[in-house]
Order: C-alpha cells, then sequence, then structure tokens
C-alpha cells in the first residue's frame, strides 16, 4: 500500500480524488495548500506526490522545487491542459509526469503505478557495476555515482537513464521511451522524455551543450554514448 | 466595328481635338476664303480701271473699220505697262505679241456686248486676269455704240496667288497649333479628371482587399470630391460595423472559452468519482444503480464535451499550439486502435517506416475520430490504410455502410452537425470531424469526405511529412 | 455608326472642304460696268455687220447729210467689205433729198419704200441721226411712207 501526498484547493476535486485514491488501496493525505503540504511531509514521509500547480500562496512549482531539492520523490503534477507553459515549467521544476484535469481514477491510478514502479525499480537486474567513463551505474542497488559520487536522480530520471544504458548506442524513439519508462506509448506527450532528459543531463553531464552520456539523434531520439 | 471603348482620356483628347479642328477650320476658312475674295478683288478691279482708263484717254477715233495704223497706236498706248495687249477688229488685230486666240473665247464673245468684262483663267500654269472691253463711240443723242474695236489686256495674278497661298500656309499652321493646343488642353483636362478617379478606384481596391482603414482624399468640391467624401463615410461605417461583428464575434468565443473553463472544475470532482460510482452500482438496487451508472456515464460524457469546446475555442482563437515529433505513423495508428480495443475490429494496411513529423496526439485525435465514426454511422468491414506520397503521409479511413448523402456531404465537417437528427447524444456532440479537420488544417494538411465508388463513405488525411528538404 | 467613325466622317469632309477652296481659281466671265466711250471724229455711216448695224467712219470732211446718204448708198468699200461689213441699203435710193416737216426729217428716197429691209431702214435712218439729232425720220417715196423712226439704241 502506498503513501499519496495529495495537494489541491478546489475542495471538491480534492474530496473527489481522495475518494478514488483511496479506492484503489492508497493511503490518502490531502491538504489544499503547498505550505501545510510540505510541513506534512518533512515530518511524514510518502511515497508519491499527486500536486496542482494553481495553489494559493506557494505555487505548485516552487513545492515541486522544494521537494526535489530534499529527496527524490515521485510527482505528478496536476495542470488544466490550456496551460501548455505550465506543464513545460513543471517538467523543468522536476515533475515525473502530468495528468489533465478532469482526470477519470483509473488515468491517474495507471500513471501512479507507473511511477512507483520506476522507483521500486527491479529485484532481479545482475548484481554488477557498470562503468561508462566517469559514471557507474548499480542496477541492483539502483545508483548512480559519478566520479564516485552519488548523483541524487529522481526515479523517472534514474529509470530513464538505465533503460538508454541497458543497451548503450542504440537510438531510442521518444515514443519507445515513453512506452518503457512511463508506460504510455504514443498518447503520451513527448515532452515528459525531453524534460526527463534535460534534467538528467544536468546532473551527470559535464557540458550539457555537448552531452556524452544521452546523445540527441536528430529525427530518431535519444541514446546513450557512444563514449 | 463594335465601338472602342475609348477611356476618358481618350474622349475628352478626340472631343478637344474635334472642337479646336473645326472652329479653326471654320474660322481659317472663312477669313481665309474673305481674304482671297478682296485681294482678287482689289487687284482685279485695280487692273480694270487702268485699262478702263486708258481706253476712255484714247485719242478720238477716225476711221472704221480702223486702219491697221488706227490698231497698232491703240495697242502702243494699252501696251505701254508690264501686261501683255491685243486690240482687235473683226477678224484682223494689232500685232502684239499677244494673239487673240489666246484670250479665253466665252470673254471674246461678251466684249461684245458693250460692257467691260473680265475673267481668271490659267495661262501656262500662272492664274491670269484677261481684261476685255469694247471702245465705245458717242453718238449725237448722247447714248453710245460700240466701234467693234475690241481692246484686251492680260494681268497675270501670281503676285496675288503667292499672298493667298501665303494665307493658307497661315490658316494650316493656326490649325495645326490649335490642333496641338486643344491636345494638350485635353490631356490636362483628363488629367484633372482622371488622376482623383484613380485615386478612388485605388481606394476602392483596397478596401476589398480588406483594408478598412482605407480612406479617400478628398481635394476641392466638384462632385469627385462628393463622391470620395461619400466614399471615406461608407468605408468609416463599414469599419465600425465590421469591428463591431468582430468584437461581438470575440466576445461570443471568449464567452464559450469562459464558460468551459468553469465547467471543468465542477467536472474534474465528479470525474473522479465515476468509477466508484461504477463499481458501487453493481451493489445498488434497481433504479439506484440505474441512476448511479447514468450519472456516471453522463458525467464522461459532459467532460469530453467541455473538453471538446474548450478544444474548438483554442482553434477559434489561434491558440492551439503544435508539438511535432518524428513519429512511425503506422505504429501511432495501432496504437490508436490498441487503446480503444478497435484492433480485432478493424482491417489495417499500414506499411512500416513511414515517418513523418507530426503531433502524436492530434493524429490519435483524428484517426479516433474517424474510425469510431466508420464504427459507429458505417458498416463494417471498416479499413484503415496508410499511404506515402511525394512529401506528403496519406491516412484514408473507409466504411462499407451507406456512404454519405450529398447534403450531408456537404455539411460533414461543420460544427454540431449530426447527419441523422434523431441520433442519440452518446454519439457525441457533433464536434468530432471539425476538431479533426482543425487538426488536419494545423498540420498544414487536409481532411476530405467522400464515397466510395461501390458503397461506403472514406475519409481522407493528408499532411505534409514535415521534412525540412 | 459609332460616335468615333461619324465624327472623323466629319473632320475629313471639312478638310476635303477646305482643300478644294484654295488658291486662285479660274473663274467665268465677270461683267462690269458699261465699257469706255471715246469720241469720234469723221463721216458716220451705218453699216451691217454679222446681222447688226455697225458704225462706219469714213475720213472725210464734213459733208451734208444728202451726199452721206448717197455715199451709204453705194456700199461698203474694199476695206469694209474686208472686214466682213455689208449693207442692205439698195443703191438705188439715191439721190436722196432730205426735208423737214415740223419736227421730223422727211428723207425722199429714189426708190420704193415699202419694200426696204428693217436692217436697211435702220441703217438709214442712223445714218440720218447721226448726223441730224434725235429728230424723229420719215422715209418717203412716192406715196409710200414709213416712220417716223428713230435709230435704235444699239448696245
Amino acid at each position: 500500500m502506498s503513501r499519496v501526498l495529495l495537494v489541491e484547493d478546489h475542495s471538491t476535486v480534492r474530496e473527489g480524488l481522495r475518494i478514488a485514491l483511496t479506492r484503489q488501496g492508497h493511503s490518502v493525505e490531502a491538504f489544499e495548500s503547498g505550505e501545510r503540504a510540505l510541513a506534512h511531509l518533512a515530518a511524514t514521509p510518502a511515497d508519491v506526490v499527486v500536486l496542482d500547480l494553481m495553489l494559493p500562496g506557494m505555487d505548485g512549482f516552487e513545492v515541486c522545487r522544494r521537494i526535489r531539492a530534499n529527496q527524490d520523490l515521485p510527482i505528478i503534477m496536476l495542470t488544466a491542459r490550456d496551460d501548455d507553459m505550465d506543464v513545460v515549467a513543471g517538467l523543468e521544476a522536476g515533475a515525473d509526469d502530468y495528468v489533465v484535469k478532469p482526470v477519470q481514477a483509473r488515468v491517474l491510478e495507471a500513471r501512479i503505478r507507473a511511477v512507483l514502479r520506476r522507483s521500486n525499480g527491479r529485484a532481479a537486474e545482475p548484481a554488477a557495476e557498470e562503468r561508462h567513463r566517469e559514471l557507474t551505474i548499480d542496477r541492483a542497488a539502483l545508483v548512480v555515482r559519478k566520479d564516485g559520487a552519488p548523483v541524487g536522480l529522481a526515479p523517472t530520471e534514474l529509470r530513464l537513464l538505465l533503460e538508454l544504458s541497458a543497451t548503450p548506442g542504440q537510438v531510442f524513439s521518444r515514443q519507445q521511451l515513453l512506452e518503457a519508462v512511463w508506460d504510455q506509448g504514443y498518447l503520451g506527450d513527448s515532452r515528459l522524455v525531453d524534460a526527463c532528459v534535460q534534467r538528467l543531463r544536468a546532473k551527470i553531464e559535464n557540458d550539457t551543450t555537448a552531452p556524452v552520456y544521452v546523445q540527441t539523434v536528430r529525427g530518431f531520439g535519444y541514446r546513450f554514448g557512444p563514449l | 466595328m463594335t465601338g472602342w471603348a475609348l477611356g476618358l482620356r481618350g474622349r475628352l483628347l478626340l472631343a478637344f481635338a474635334m472642337l479646336g479642328l473645326t472652329t479653326t477650320a471654320l474660322v481659317a476658312g472663312v477669313s481665309y476664303g474673305q481674304a482671297r475674295t478682296v485681294i482678287l478683288q482689289k487687284a482685279q478691279d485695280a487692273a480694270v480701271l487702268s485699262l478702263v482708263d486708258e481706253v476712255s484717254r484714247l485719242d478720238p477715233v477716225r476711221q472704221l473699220p480702223p486702219s491697221p495704223e488706227q490698231l497698232n497706236a491703240i495697242a502702243a498706248v494699252v501696251s505701254t505697262g508690264p501686261d501683255a495687249a491685243v486690240v482687235a477688229y473683226g477678224d484682223g488685230y494689232a500685232p502684239s505679241g499677244l494673239h487673240p486666240s489666246e484670250l479665253p473665247q466665252p470673254l471674246r464673245a461678251a466684249v461684245r456686248e458693250g460692257k467691260v468684262v473680265w475673267q481668271r483663267f490659267s495661262r501656262d500654269g500662272t492664274p491670269t486676269l484677261a481684261i476685255g472691253t469694247q471702245l465705245m463711240a458717242t453718238r449725237g443723242d448722247g447714248s453710245t455704240e460700240p466701234t467693234g474695236i475690241e481692246v484686251y489686256r492680260l494681268h497675270p495674278l501670281d503676285d496675288e496667288q503667292h499672298s493667298i497661298e501665303a494665307l493658307a500656309a497661315l490658316a494650316w499652321s493656326t490649325g495645326a497649333a490649335s490642333l496641338v493646343l486643344a491636345v494638350l488642353l485635353a490631356l490636362l483636362a483628363a488629367r484633372g479628371v482622371l488622376r482623383p478617379v484613380r485615386e478612388l478606384g485605388r481606394a476602392a481596391r483596397r478596401l476589398g482587399e480588406g483594408d478598412l482603414r482605407t480612406r479617400a482624399a478628398v481635394q476641392g468640391g466638384d462632385e469627385l470630391a462628393g463622391v470620395a467624401l461619400i466614399f471615406n463615410q461608407t468605408a468609416e461605417r463599414l469599419e465600425r460595423q465590421v469591428g463591431e461583428l468582430r468584437r461581438m464575434e470575440a466576445d461570443a468565443r471568449r464567452f464559450v472559452a469562459d464558460v468551459s473553463h468553469e465547467l471543468r472544475t465542477p467536472l474534474a470532482a465528479m470525474t473522479a468519482v465515476t468509477d466508484v460510482l461504477d463499481e458501487e452500482s453493481e451493489q445498488l438496487p434497481g433504479d439506484a444503480g440505474k441512476a448511479a451508472r447514468l450519472v456516471s456515464q453522463e458525467t464522461k460524457n459532459l467532460a469530453q464535451l467541455v473538453e471538446d469546446l474548450i478544444e474548438i475555442s483554442r482553434f477559434d482563437a489561434g491558440t492551439a499550439a503544435l508539438s511535432r515529433d518524428d513519429i512511425d505513423v503506422a505504429a501511432a495508428i495501432r496504437a490508436t486502435l490498441r487503446s480503444r480495443g478497435w484492433t480485432e475490429e478493424v482491417t489495417t494496411s499500414l506499411p512500416d517506416g513511414v515517418v513523418a513529423r507530426l503531433d502524436p496526439r492530434r493524429l490519435d485525435v483524428i484517426v479516433a475520430n474517424l474510425v469510431g465514426n466508420a464504427l459507429r454511422h458505417g458498416a463494417a468491414p471498416v479499413t484503415v490504410s496508410l499511404r506515402a506520397a511525394a512529401g506528403q503521409v496519406e491516412v484514408a479511413v473507409s466504411d462499407s455502410g451507406p456512404g454519405l448523402a450529398p447534403d450531408v456531404l456537404a455539411h460533414v465537417f461543420d460544427r454540431f452537425y449530426k447527419a441523422d437528427s434523431a441520433r442519440s447524444r452518446s454519439d457525441g456532440a457533433g464536434l468530432g470531424l471539425a476538431i479533426a479537420l482543425e487538426n488536419a488544417r494545423l498540420h498544414g494538411g487536409t481532411l476530405v469526405a467522400g464515397n466510395r465508388s461501390a458503397h461506403g463513405a472514406v475519409f481522407t488525411l493528408r499532411v505534409p511529412t514535415g521534412d525540412p528538404a | 455608326m459609332n460616335r468615333p467613325i461619324r465624327l472623323l466622317l466629319a473632320a475629313g469632309a471639312l478638310l476635303a472642304l477646305l482643300l478644294a477652296g484654295c488658291g486662285v481659281r479660274p473663274s467665268d466671265v465677270i461683267t462690269g460696268g458699261a465699257a469706255p466711250a471715246g469720241a469720234v471724229e469723221g463721216v458716220r455711216l451705218y453699216l451691217v455687220s454679222e446681222g447688226e448695224p455697225m458704225v462706219v467712219l469714213r475720213g472725210l470732211k464734213p459733208m451734208k447729210l444728202d451726199d452721206i446718204l448717197n455715199l451709204l448708198a453705194a456700199g461698203p468699200d474694199p476695206t469694209e467689205q474686208q472686214a466682213g461689213l455689208t449693207s442692205e441699203v439698195p443703191a438705188g435710193i439715191a439721190p436722196v433729198k432730205v426735208g423737214s416737216r415740223g419736227d421730223s426729217l422727211v428723207v425722199a428716197l429714189s426708190t420704193e419704200v415699202r419694200p426696204l429691209s428693217v436692217l436697211a431702214v435702220i441703217q438709214i435712218v442712223c445714218t440720218v441721226q447721226a448726223i441730224a439729232g434725235n429728230a424723229p425720220v420719215t422715209l418717203v417715196s412716192g406715196e409710200q411712207s414709213r416712220g417716223p423712226l428713230q435709230c435704235p439704241a444699239l448696245p
């Protein structure tokens, strides 16, 4: 059973989502403002955050950034679809995924499941450390080190890196990555992939303008290396 | 020859030229005629009087028929000037360098009647005046009778001819000058009229092309200025009315957008719990269960409708954004079918390797709508085919149903249009094809509806591949 | 015909008119005033030229009317004949005796008066009046008489 931290200022929407998520078997803590949610999080850990962008007081982006600063908690944004700028800004702030309101419970549930899968990882990976230049990837422990120091990656970023580095040199299209990492295939928003790649590069690349580990292949997608 | 179309300038030119020419011709012609008469008359009168004077001063005639000496004497008197003369009596004459046969015959015949006569004729190419007179003898009772002695003199008129020709030349040159002047005046007048007319024409064309701020320059106070003024007033009214209409249209659109947004919030809450209602409805007795399922279903429909409305208003406002990605079109279509569970129901012809730079979400919307319509309103088998043409990708969805009637075909992409008005609401509000069309257009492509030759409808989507080449 | 064609035709006609009236044109015979007259000296007789009475001058000293009429009876002399002059006065009228009766003159001829032609009569009468003035003239011969007559005004 996973703990969901829900931040949504509209009372009825909050109540509706709480009901739906509870029925799915999650333990839901619902807050109407970012400050109260952060305060609760400091005391009580959660497994996933469902965060509305339009909040009174501290807005959703700030909440997202603050959470990211402290921990690698999966964050799903709630957004109204016309705010396309907000989607991009939210992804850049560190959100793993987003859903558009109104959203059916089962859609949200699928996203939560997918993002939890990313953070829980797979135990069946071979227990080996891979060295790629300055990067060390431990698939079993789900730890990534750069020059020996651990790099703090959000679950989705880690999942993406694992997916790409599993077959170095192979090009993955955005759709393939959406399918593999976000479980969304052709119906997903390719900006999820782009934003995630950007965040990943910011953390592991020496020079983000000339990326070495996560390279763009124009017209095709992304690949790991070649180094 | 059916009439030439002469422009304003041409007509003015012609009119002025005609006027100038006719007036000049009349005036010059008349004065020339008068002057010529006067010149000739003066010359003639002078010559005649001179001859008559000389003849009347002759010495008295002593013998009739006159002796040759007498005739010679007379001839000598009248030949003293530069003009040739001859004196004749009957068939005889005094030799003097002019032979009577050179005189015009009608003149000789008239001389016998006892009056002074003259006649102009051409002598070796020179216009010449022939003057002839009898010498009369006075009788005891004071009356006169012809002596039979005829005196003739030839006075050349070439000087007069030159003067008259000079006059004629003057008349011609005046005519030419007046013609030139008339043409210049015509051009001037034409320009004065044509320029404002052309300006007005240009302003009208600009107005027609959509620039409602066009105004014509009002110069002066004549009819053209009046037309320009009316034009400006009309343009201003048009501008105001169009502005009014645009504002009303924008207000209406904004209203729809605002309403739709406001509807989202309650819908978000309701949508979140439709699954709960669906699950619990099985436990609810009879009508309560039906009621729960009904509310759940209609909430989903309402949510879809609101999303469609917001999508449409984004297209209208021009804020719909395209987020292109390189996708394998066949795989995308298959994913669409799979996500809606249509893989078994639809026949496909989707060759791999057709890559295009499209917005995958919007492509999904289009394909889902077309296939959904085919399944719902057409009849199986429904086929989705993909084809790559020059720089374009073509997706065709066809069914084997009754096809589209001509009046339906004309309106099928209209908003809120439902071919069968009795169709149930569960089929949607009638916005699906309108949204699909806008999505196609956003990509720079087309969506056309038609009928297959056998039976059934076919909807064809064509979008450019978006290759930078 | 449409307007431009008509206008051009009118212009052309006008032009043609103008051209036709140029320069000094030959004319018919124009009649002026009366021909000049001069005095004559000598003996006047009236002969006939081309069917019209024609005056003839003989360069002679002035003589009596009777003698002039006798000259007339003699007819044209060779020069006159060459000039085409004739006479219808018979030679037989001579000798002539001129007398007066009241205002008019009486000329007694030696031949019969009645058979004389009109021209002959005119010749005689005009010859007489050229000397004697405007008094009417009567020609007699025996019982026959013609007159009183006047010499007709000659053109």
